[in-house]
């Protein structure tokens, strides 16, 4: 029988830190504000743990910023 | 030294992954004459059935199977398309010959549920014959990660030795005969029971 998936979303945004740039979790407050809650790689790698289904990657600017898939994250 | 055959359809890299992960020396072949300097072979596949043959057949990979899988008796595992492309025929999109290892027919799924897409994607429950020496340490019903349109139907009830359910009809899971084994699920997409039928493959004397 073909089970449902649970599917945890990390939504990421770029950050900067003094000249310092990286990828950031953050999670939303009703799509305006946005709360920088972690590192999506370690993120990624809890719910791996907890075997995750599936994992979608979301980079928030990546259309304004005209970025590609962040292959390196991923 | 395991060979992933690269006849530029497949997910190479989650396999090689996988493998490696594993603590297996892997190596992606792109060349038919690779195929002779490694001892196991992984057929993976993503796609369409006529374009993989065709694939296979222009890269001058269909000799080289058959002289490692046969005449050598090299250990193979073929994933999802890769196990589909070892059945006589595959009826996608018209009729085309497929490697002709397994006597079977590639044909569309269509579950009885109406509730059920095509394709099928997903964890879905395995049942397998116990003492299959690629699922040992995986209990039964264990779930894998099936994505895929089309199913094998084999001829031959005893190719079969694994199957799930996907709204009535019994899907082969994983075939063997001999040196050749093949699942429809990815199993290095599959978390730690995949990762285990990878390991059996590895450590597999036919």
């Amino acid at each position: 029988m073909l089970k449902r998936r649970l599917i945890p979303k990390l939504q990421m945004r770029r950050s900067r830190f003094g000249t310092l740039e990286r990828m950031v979790l953050v999670t939303t407050v009703q799509f305006r504000e946005t709360l920088e809650v972690g590192d999506p790689v370690s993120q990624a790698k809890i719910y791996q743990a907890q075997a995750a289904d599936e994992l979608i990657f979301l980079d928030l600017d990546a259309s304004e910023d005209d970025r590609e898939t962040m292959v390196n994250i991923v | 030294m395991i060979g992933i055959v690269d006849y530029e359809m497949g997910n190479l890299r989650s396999v090689y992954n996988a493998l490696e992960y594993l603590g297996a020396e892997a190596r992606i072949c792109k060349t038919p004459e690779e195929l002779g300097e490694v001892d196991r072979l992984v057929l993976p596949g993503v796609g369409a059935f006529r374009d993989c043959m065709e694939n296979l057949r222009l890269k001058g990979f269909v000799e080289a199977l058959d002289e490692a899988v046969f005449r050598k008796g090299i250990p193979i595992l073929g994933i999802c398309l890769g196990m589909q492309a070892m059945a006589t025929r595959g009826l996608e999109g018209g009729e085309y010959q497929g490697l002709g290892w397994f006597e079977a027919d590639v044909v569309r799924l269509q579950p009885e549920d109406p509730g059920l897409h095509v394709p099928q994607i997903g964890w879905n429950d395995v049942r397998y014959q116990q003492g299959t020496p690629i699922f040992e340490g995986v209990p039964q019903h264990a779930d894998f990660y099936f994505v895929h349109s089309y199913y094998m139907k084999c001829n031959r009830e005893r190719d079969v030795v694994a199957s799930c359910d996907y709204g009535g009809i019994s899907v082969p899971a994983a075939i063997c005969r001999e040196n050749i084994f093949a699942t429809q699920f990815h199993p290095e997409k599959s978390q730690d029971y995949g990762l285990k039928v990878l390991e059996n493959f590895l450590d597999w004397t036919p």
